[in-house]
């Protein structure tokens, strides 16, 4: 009994100090100084504290579209058609791909997100392209896919089936949001562009609707509450990259290696 | 007897102990989960409108909103590709225009170490030589993470991620831009065509959505922002606007504009006409490029019919005669 009561006590203590989420949020920093700073009340003029040469005035948020102007040049930073207060982000959701130890004619895949979130208006875009083709420690290549072949030849901005079991290389599939027509279905797959050709990154991820909501909500009536017809506004767009690789019986099996390059930019 | 008590108390006392740690370690321990990358950065795009000779200053807010990593900054030119506002970055950057960082602790290409949440701002120092030719410079800039180190027995890919911001800067010596533009392309998508007379006439589905895709080629040296509208006119004097969403055209480009009408559609289209078509329809674009400037126009029309609804009919009225043939035929007989 008296066990019983101790371990009980035990219990007890240990969900008193269970740990909470702690979240640190950086202020300032002695590191920088601002100069935009994200200013959402109030606004502020300054100069350039470096030669003086202009002053500034920021009004009610750098955050939001503004234009400072100063003698000789003019400044627009942000969409000017729209507002935001969320900056763009871009997310991936593992820095590493892991396909394991290749064994040959025996596929291994993986799969990653990749995640977008703007704030503003206009288009945004993902590339992506490889390094290298994916090489082990000889510097053996494993060459990018064409995916099954013939009719099913793919390239790296046209997606076709990959389901054999003899077609051999390495290339990724595109599920999700924003992704390019081509990628049909899951067993649709591309080569990565190869930077060291070099070849141009492909988009693996676009859209002009990121995050906006440009049906207009009705006016505020007098008489009642106004009826939002707008459509909830999507902060996030998520799409799952899956890597495939399938080696040849006359490729070694073990261990290969590559970076894949992702560079999201908002359009102009 | 006293020494058994107090070792048989002290295995006890370490019993719960080992309870109390199993509980608070393994109950309580965070969940795994693999190395993220998550960055923001801000403006995503910048104008800027520079006489030569001037220097100036921006501040780039980059954040590091998951893992701790080494990032670092730098510039690159781009070009605009295709007319979906895609944009190619270069992977050196030439240009008259200099850049430097006025961080006292960060360098062009100097990986530096970012905390979790952390924030940075790279002070941007843009300097316009003197004599630099008047025209449009496109820039990105880029903050980059610096690829883990491989995890030897297995066979990885590595992600490198880099998020930009678009800087568009114009020089000017006297604060004037070269405002040239034209319609590159207005055209909808018609189920089918035919000719008649030596005209073309473009006929659609009366209940299906019209993708209309409006071009506009940038010709001058500057970049543009065309403003306007598209019109659709019906047979009974019926009329419907969409309005252009104000985009950039950068120099030598062309851009398919959008309207504010949301688009959902996978495959971008400047808009899609919805409703029930019956009848002769024109479409017109009015482009401007601000006050002042000259209007641009074009037009298309098309005819509305109600084909799927005309075929069930056709196929009806045929069934139907049949029947009615073959039954006066089996009351002859």
């Amino acid at each position: 009994m008296r066990d019983i009561i101790i371990i009980t006590v035990i219990i007890i203590i240990t969900v008193i100090l269970a740990p909470s989420a702690i979240h640190a949020i950086n202020m300032n920093s002695n590191l920088y100084r601002i100069q935009f700073g994200s200013v959402n009340s109030g606004g502020q003029k300054m100069s350039d504290p470096v030669d003086g040469t202009y002053n500034l005035s920021a009004s009610l948020g750098q955050t939001a579209a503004g234009q400072f102007e100063s003698a000789g040049y003019i400044i627009k930073a942000q969409f000017q058609y729209i507002y935001s207060k969320i900056p763009f982000t871009f997310t991936v959701s593992s820095i590493q791909a892991n396909l394991g130890t290749l064994i040959p004619s025996t596929p291994a895949s993986t799969s990653i997100n990749l995640t977008v979130s703007f704030g503003g208006a206009g288009q945004y875009i993902v590339t992506a392209a490889e390094r290298t083709p994916l090489k082990n420690f000889t510097n053996n290549p494993i060459p990018n896919t064409v995916c099954d072949g013939g009719i099913n030849t793919c390239t790296i901005t046209l997606a076709k089936p990959w389901t054999s079991l003899s077609a051999y290389g390495f290339g990724y599939n595109m599920t999700g949001s924003d992704i390019p027509a081509d990628f049909t279905n899951s067993t649709y797959y591309r080569p990565f562009a190869d930077l060291s050709v070099p070849e141009n990154p492909a988009t693996v991820m676009t859209s002009v609707d990121v995050t906006q909501n440009l049906t207009p909500t009705p006016n505020p009536t007098l008489t009642s509450a106004p009826v939002l017809t707008g459509t909830p506004r999507n902060t996030t767009h998520q799409s799952t990259m899956t890597f495939k690789a399938n080696i040849s019986p006359l490729q070694a099996a073990g261990s290969y290696f590559t970076v894949i390059h992702f560079v999201a930019t908002p359009s102009f | 007897m006293i020494n058994k008590q107090i070792i048989l108390k002290f295995i006890h006392l370490f019993i719960y102990f080992f309870i109390f740690l199993f509980l608070y370690l393994f109950i309580y321990s965070n969940n795994v989960r693999a190395q993220q990358i998550t960055l923001s950065i801000s403006p995503p795009v910048v104008e800027l409108l520079v006489k030569p000779d001037k220097s100036l200053l921006i501040g780039y807010t980059i954040r590091n909103l998951a893992d701790p990593t080494p990032l670092s900054v730098k510039v690159r030119t781009f070009s605009p590709q295709g007319d979906y506002g895609e944009i190619v970055i270069d992977p050196e950057l030439i240009s008259p225009i200099r850049f430097s960082l006025d961080n006292t602790d960060m360098q062009f290409e100097q990986p530096f170490f970012m905390k979790s949440r952390d924030t940075v701002q790279a002070l941007l120092r843009i300097r316009v030589p003197e004599g630099t030719p008047e025209g449009d410079y496109y820039f990105t800039v880029l903050a980059e993470t610096e690829p883990a180190p491989q995890i030897g027995g297995t066979s990885t890919s590595v992600a490198k991620a880099t998020i930009g911001s678009n800087l568009l800067l114009t020089v000017t010596k006297s604060g004037r831009v070269e405002v040239k533009g034209r319609i590159s392309l207005f055209q909808m998508t018609p189920d089918f065509t035919f000719h008649m007379f030596g005209r073309e006439y473009q006929v659609v589905e009366s209940g299906r959505n019209i993708p209309v895709d409006l071009v506009v080629q940038n010709t001058g040296k500057n970049l543009i922002k065309p403003q306007g509208e598209i019109v659709l006119r019906g047979p009974l004097g019926q009329k419907t606007s969409y309005s252009l969403f104000s985009q950039n055209v950068l120099a030598d480009s062309s851009r398919l504009l959008r309207t504010l009408e949301n688009n959902e559609s996978p495959v971008l289209h400047t808009v899609n006409v919805s409703g029930y078509f019956m009848g002769v329809y024109t479409l017109s674009a009015n482009v401007n490029f601000g006050e002042g400037a000259s209007q641009l126009y074009a037009n298309t029309s098309f005819i509305g019919v109600p084909i799927r609804f005309s075929i069930a009919m056709l196929v009806i009225l045929t069934i139907s005669v049949l029947i009615i043939v073959s039954k006066r035929k089996r009351r002859k007989e």
